[in-house]
């Protein structure tokens, strides 16, 4: 244990001492956090929209819409889309068919186009529902204004009648009809039915769902597609640092012979392998912890979880980068050598850790994702970042992790003591 | 010569046994094996320092490492202080000086000692006595706090010699130590050298220089992988018929030349006995006594 405390001593010693690196290893993902905070965290794209002849009330929700859109002439419009001066181009295919006609080469400008459209269309379409709906009403109240005043005249003629029949001798007025007695006695009259009830032509029978409302279980709709990548770049970037710097200082080692020399001391691989562990873990814990701190509280990263936890989760991570680089590191043998193999053992780590969305790819690959660490810890920072997942909830995760530690750590021992006892 | 007063027993401290080393491997397009110790063997007495000479690329640095346990023999074998690689008890014993630096620039030299003391199982007030002294030793005292990157060349070499020195190792290994060092240092450093093994530490010193040869108790004379002499150096001054180191081991250098391609006319068994020279003989006869006696 002595021999493990004095080697992390000694790194950390060494860190210190170089101010440089010290302040790269937490300015370099700092800057490059805020710059992606920046990127991703704009607003979703306004596109540009070249409208020809379209319907007046479309126009007009067009124009409500996060959009800039211009009125042109068909040729005008045409000319705009050529010269990347419209995204789009809006006509009208005949009386009903929009037509939509977008310059295509960038997938989000093409989707801002789809999406500014289709929720011009869905306002167009809520307006034309009230509209319709409003229409429908006042029908509806000229109808029974209009019975109620049928009903008033056919009980004046009803009265006009009665009184005239009464004035009749009553010779004449056993010659009138059975019927007509029946008529006046009955006072009732089909005009009194409430049509209104019958009338029931109502908008919301036609179109279900005229409008929609949004809830978060996570999150909110403010959340920018940065919230979604920040958690993932907290960890690839401790995962990628770790491993660069622990790889070097062991390639470095080598190179100016101090490893030799360490050899040739009582210490055994294991201890040497455990000091590393120790002191490269110590500066993760250390630059984990600052990174999060600034991250969270300067630069808006969202967290919904514990902080502790997301700590933990980075740690985990930065380990299971240490004991890959000290497994590795030894078919390094220069520093740029250890640039290429994070290139072979690192970059396709990141690719397949989930920034890239997976459900769509071979099934293949998705195993190969399962088979990675990077997969878990950035799970397991997603979970608590933007879940709020508490302890229970990635202990899987973190199992899988201290797991990849153990095998890594075992598998560095095993070859640092065949290599120990041949080196050149 | 008289016992030193630490002597144990009489095992020798390094005892080299037919030793071969070859390098690189043979593939179908090129045979790229490489002999770099050719069936070399010596012991080193303890309580004597022994002088491993040659020029460059002759293969000192590899009989170090072999010594070191840091390669294994291809065959013959290498025991230090009674054990076989790697070393399980004697490594605390052995203090070792490797041809490069190997110190650690972005910290001081102090913390230096600290970290390779701590590593030897040192701790405390003793680490902090053993660290005066050898600092006093190398003269690097009052540059114990700066930083090794800021050393020169000549300031490296010692604290090189310190971290070896500074757990009081009953072996030292060192190879080529005064290179870069000004010869009052030099000079110092080898008054150093005779005290230790006058309290009984073994030394083996590589060196291409013959002045430094001729402080030592023994010179065995390394050429092209081959042991070509082994004695002391009075002993192969009066063999050679020299005034100094650096003609007897051009004479002994051709002398083994000629010897190898006279056997080489006589066959295939004659090839087989020059590759077990001298110093083999010297070896054999050796295991009586702790003094190599002349056996031509």
């Amino acid at each position: 244990m002595t021999n493990i405390l004095a080697i992390a001593r000694r790194i950390l010693l060494q860190f210190a001492h170089d101010k440089r690196t010290l302040a790269l290893l937490f300015i370099g993902p700092l800057i490059v956090l805020w710059l992606l905070s920046v990127l991703l965290g704009a607003g979703a794209y306004s596109p540009r929209l070249a409208t020809v002849g379209l319907p007046a009330g479309f126009q007009a929700a067009l124009e409500q819409q996060d959009a800039r859109v211009f009125l042109a002439g068909v040729a005008e419009a045409e000319a705009m889309l050529r010269d990347d001066e419209a995204d789009a181009v809006l006509s009208m295919h005949d009386s009903t068919t929009l037509d939509i006609w977008v310059e295509g080469t960038d997938s989000t400008k093409t989707a801002a186009v789809m999406s500014a459209v289709s929720s011009a269309l869905s306002d167009a379409r809520k307006a034309a529902a009230d509209d319709m709906g409003a229409t429908i009403d006042q029908k509806r109240d000229e109808l029974t204004e209009r019975q109620a005043e049928a009903k008033a005249r056919q009980e004046d003629m009803r009265a006009v009648l009665e009184s005239v029949t009464l004035t009749l001798p009553d010779a004449a007025r056993a010659q009138l009809p059975p019927e007509l007695a029946e008529l006046l006695e009955d006072g009732s009259s089909p005009l009194d039915a409430d049509l209104s009830d019958m009338f029931t032509l109502d908008i919301t029978d036609f179109m279900p769902v005229q409008d929609v409302e949004v809830s978060y279980l996570h999150g909110n709709e403010d959340w920018k597609m940065f919230d979604f990548y920040g958690p993932v770049f907290i960890g690839v970037f401790l995962f990628v640092f770790v491993f660069l710097t622990s790889g070097m200082s062991l390639v470095n080692e080598r190179g100016a012979g101090t490893m030799t020399r360490f050899l040739t001391t009582p210490v055994k691989p294991a201890q040497v392998l455990g000091g590393y562990t120790l002191g490269f873990g110590f500066l993760a814990l250390l630059q984990s912890s600052i990174i999060l701190w600034v991250a969270i509280t300067f630069i808006g990263f969202p967290n919904e979880g514990e902080v502790w936890l997301v700590v933990l989760t980075a740690v985990s991570l930065a380990l299971v980068s240490v004991t890959l680089g000290l497994l590795i590191s030894g078919l390094a043998s220069n520093a740029f050598q250890v640039i290429q193999l994070m290139l072979l053992f690192v970059v396709p780590q990141i690719l397949l850790s989930g920034i890239f969305g997976l459900s769509s790819s071979p099934q293949w690959l998705q195993v190969l994702s399962k088979c990675l660490p990077l997969t878990y810890g950035v799970d397991a920072l997603r979970a608590v970042m933007l879940r709020g997942a508490g302890l229970m909830d990635i202990c899987m995760n973190l199992t899988v992790l201290w797991g990849f530690i153990a095998l890594f750590f075992v598998l560095a021992a095993l070859k640092f003591r065949k290599k120990s006892a041949r080196r050149i | 010569m008289k016992d030193g007063p630490a002597t144990r027993d009489n095992t020798p401290a390094i005892e080299l046994v037919d030793v071969v080393q070859r390098f690189g491997r043979k593939t179908p397009l090129a045979d790229m094996r490489q002999t770099v110790l050719d069936h070399v063997g010596f012991n080193v007495a303890p309580g004597t320092i022994l002088c491993l000479l040659g020029p460059s690329g002759c293969g000192k640095t590899t009989l170090v490492n072999l010594v070191m346990g840091i390669m294994l023999p291809a065959s013959g074998s290498v025991r230090v202080l009674g054990e076989a690689a790697p070393y399980p008890k004697a490594r605390r014993r052995i203090g070792f000086m490797p041809q490069d630096e190997a110190l650690y620039n972005d910290i001081t030299a102090e913390d230096n000692l600290r970290f390779f003391g701590t590593l030897y199982g040192m701790k405390g007030t003793a680490l902090a006595q053993a660290t005066d002294e050898v600092f006093a030793f190398t003269r690097l005292a009052k540059d114990r706090k700066k930083m090794v990157s800021h050393y020169s060349g000549g300031m490296k070499r010692r604290l090189s010699l310190a971290v070896a020195l500074l757990h009081s190792p009953d072996l030292l290994v060192l190879d080529e130590p005064t290179v870069g060092l000004d010869p009052e240092h030099r000079i110092h450093i080898w008054e150093g050298f005779r005290e230790l093994a006058g309290r009984g530490k073994t030394l083996l010193v590589t060196t291409h220089i013959m002045d430094e040869a001729q402080r030592c108790d023994t010179v065995a004379m390394l050429r092209a992988g081959k042991l070509i002499a082994e004695g002391s150096p009075a002993e192969l001054l009066k063999r050679t018929g020299t005034s100094d180191l650096e003609s007897a081991f051009m004479r002994l250098g051709e002398n083994a030349e000629e010897s190898a391609e006279g056997r080489k006319g006589a066959g295939a068994d004659g090839a087989k006995d020059a590759g077990e020279s001298e110093g083999a003989k010297a070896n054999r006869a050796r295991g009586a006594g702790r003094k190599g006696a002349e056996n031509d």
